[in-house]
């Protein structure tokens, strides 16, 4: 049984482009990390005060899961749809800030599009 | 999979990667900036407009206003304040947690003059002027920024990026 699954050429576009912006984040959050913090709701940072570039980088490692969860593709379903659900969270979290963060309604779309994409093709 | 989707993988991640890489190398190239001073909120004197809600001083030696703008947990109060040339907006952090005043886009701050956060911040100072604290400050403390031209300026709590106001500068 080969490592990553056997899928077409657009579904690989796809993956890899959803996966590209939770891969992207993380690492750049260990250089510049108060660029990246701001992003989080304001309950979340109270709720782990003063620790919030650990609870940071906590997220980060949660992207680079499902990241690579999604490039492997095994029920990708799940993490489609966690990537979706996060993207969207983001965004209605920071709505002032949306001029920046329209992409991720796209990138949300995309991950909601690898969650349901038809199973012979998906699901190995 | 054929070979060919195997090229457009690897030649998908190859190109991820060189633009990761492109990025890295342009940030690690920290441009030459030159160094001002930020003019200082100098002896201030309260002239107060008590209905408004926006605490209104003088900057005797400058003749020039300080607005002061107050940050809680539920943002910025007042969300919008509008000065004139040379006036000072005194950002003062009465929430329980950090802010870090910066004119918008979030997280880059060229709104005011096209530098971005990364070539005007330096140790966590700021370097040319710019409208942006380029640092977490700690409940209790404030920020003043002097606005030497007119325009409307949008600002952010970059560690709380929905934290927004505007200042307009007439």
């Amino acid at each position: 049984m080969p490592l990553l699954p056997q899928i077409s050429v657009p579904e690989w576009l796809l993956r890899i482009g959803v996966v590209g912006s939770f891969l992207y984040p993380p690492f750049d959050a260990l250089m510049d990390p108060y660029s990246w913090i701001g992003y989080f709701p304001a309950f979340l940072t109270n709720l782990v005060a003063p620790h919030g570039v650990l609870l940071l980088h906590a997220f980060g490692v949660l992207e680079i899961g499902i990241a690579l969860w999604l490039l492997l593709g095994r029920s990708i379903r799940i993490p489609a749809l966690v990537a979706s659900i996060l993207l969207i969270a983001i965004v209605v979290c920071n709505l002032p800030q949306f001029q920046v963060l329209f992409r991720d309604v796209s990138i949300a779309l995309a991950a909601l599009a690898l969650a349901f994409w038809p199973k012979q093709s998906t699901d190995s | 999979m054929t070979k060919i989707g195997w090229a457009v993988v690897l030649g998908s991640i190859l190109l991820i990667g060189a633009i990761v890489a492109v990025i890295f190398l342009f940030r690690s190239m920290t441009p030459a900036v030159t160094t001002t001073e930020q003019a200082p909120v100098a002896a201030l004197e309260t002239e107060a407009a008590p209905s408004s809600g926006i605490a209104v001083t003088t900057d005797v030696a400058a003749s020039s206003k300080v607005v002061t703008v107050t940050y809680t947990e539920q943002g910025f109060s007042p969300q919008s304040v509008s000065i004139g040339v040379g006036d000072t907006v005194h950002f003062v952090n009465s929430s329980s947690h950090s802010m870090w005043v910066g004119v918008d886009e979030h997280p880059t701050h060229t709104k005011y003059d096209g530098t971005s956060t990364k070539e005007h911040c330096e140790q966590g100072k700021n370097t040319n002027g710019t409208f942006d604290a380029c640092a977490p400050l700690s409940a209790g403390t404030s920020y003043g920024f002097k606005f030497t031209k007119s325009g409307t300026f949008p600002y952010h709590n970059h560690v709380r990026a929905a934290s927004v106001g505007t200042v307009i500068v007439k």
